[in-house]
């Protein structure tokens, strides 16, 4: 599954390119959603966008049908989102800040402020689709920046550790953080929104 | 001497927790996870919601999130008639 859904607008004979004329048409939309689930500003996915198409008409050579086009294409855009992400500045010291909204969640000896509610939601539910994640991608854009491109490389995207420090130019230890992070605050924000019409705990 | 697993706080919990899920957590500390996971079901909850969390995420990163209709799952026509114009 995967990439392989995105692929849905290419014609059977992939073995081509399509003329470089249809690509905004055919394709523009599809990256420009894979880049705005990665990048929260409107106009830096609209560049990245325009750089992969750039990218693919320079190197449209390279194309051999090996894949689908809509597939190649983004391939390029994944790249071009490290490479965007790589070039942050961040500050490469070896302490994170504290995250004030994760500590407002506990009280000083550690124990939840606002105990977690049950979310009426069973994983294997259709639900999830309709109500989680509309909301869930509402939650990644409230992130802090580098703990949501910490969140969608490792967890959404499913991406090797070390190539996401490298990317992030973080220490693997502050990356665990990062996440940990991430979740606690996503987890909050979800619970805020309703997520299954929470009730309280009886466990 | 027998070790016995430390008694940990619920913010250690979520973070042994999240390590766990990142592949982190060596098995002594699965073990204390797992005995706080008995006594607390605040933590017993947030577990799951982790799980269902990281779920939630690989799926939207499939389903390419966004219907065409919304602000965020398509070009502006401006940005679409300027690409067009450079990309031929």
């Amino acid at each position: 599954m995967g990439i392989e859904e995105l692929t849905h607008l290419d014609q059977p004979q992939a073995d081509k390119c399509p003329s470089a004329e249809l690509w905004v048409d055919q394709y523009g939309d599809l990256l420009f959603r894979y880049a705005r689930l990665r990048v929260a500003d409107r106009a830096n996915c609209e560049e990245l966008v325009q750089e992969t198409f750039l990218a693919a008409l320079k190197g449209k050579e390279n194309f051999k049908g090996q894949c689908e086009f809509s597939t190649w294409l983004v391939g390029i855009l994944k790249h071009k989102i490290m490479d965007h992400f790589r070039r942050q500045e961040r500050h490469a010291t070896d302490t994170l800040p504290d995250d004030e909204a994760v500590d407002g969640m506990f009280s000083r000896f550690g124990k939840w402020k606002k105990f977690p509610r049950r979310w009426q939601i069973n994983p294997e539910d259709s639900a999830i689709e309709s109500e989680v994640l509309p909301m869930l991608q509402r939650c990644m854009e409230a992130l802090p920046e580098t703990q949501r491109q910490a969140f969608i490389l490792s967890v959404m995207d499913e991406q090797n550790s070390d190539v996401v420090c490298k990317t992030l130019s973080v220490t693997s230890t502050n990356l665990y953080v990062l996440l940990h992070r991430a979740r606690l605050r996503l987890r909050d924000c979800l619970e805020k929104k309703g997520v299954g019409h929470a009730g309280a705990v009886k466990d | 001497m027998l070790k016995l697993p430390k008694i940990l706080n619920c913010r250690a919990a979520a973070e042994m927790s999240c390590r766990r899920r990142d592949g982190q957590l060596s098995h002594w500390d699965r073990m204390t996870l797992a005995v706080h996971l008995i006594i607390c079901a605040g933590c017993r909850l947030m577990d799951r919601q982790f799980a269902l969390l990281d779920k939630a995420a690989r799926q939207l990163a499939f389903r390419n999130a966004g219907t065409k209709t919304s602000e965020n799952g398509a070009l502006s026509p401006q940005s679409r008639e300027r690409l067009k114009k450079l990309i031929r």
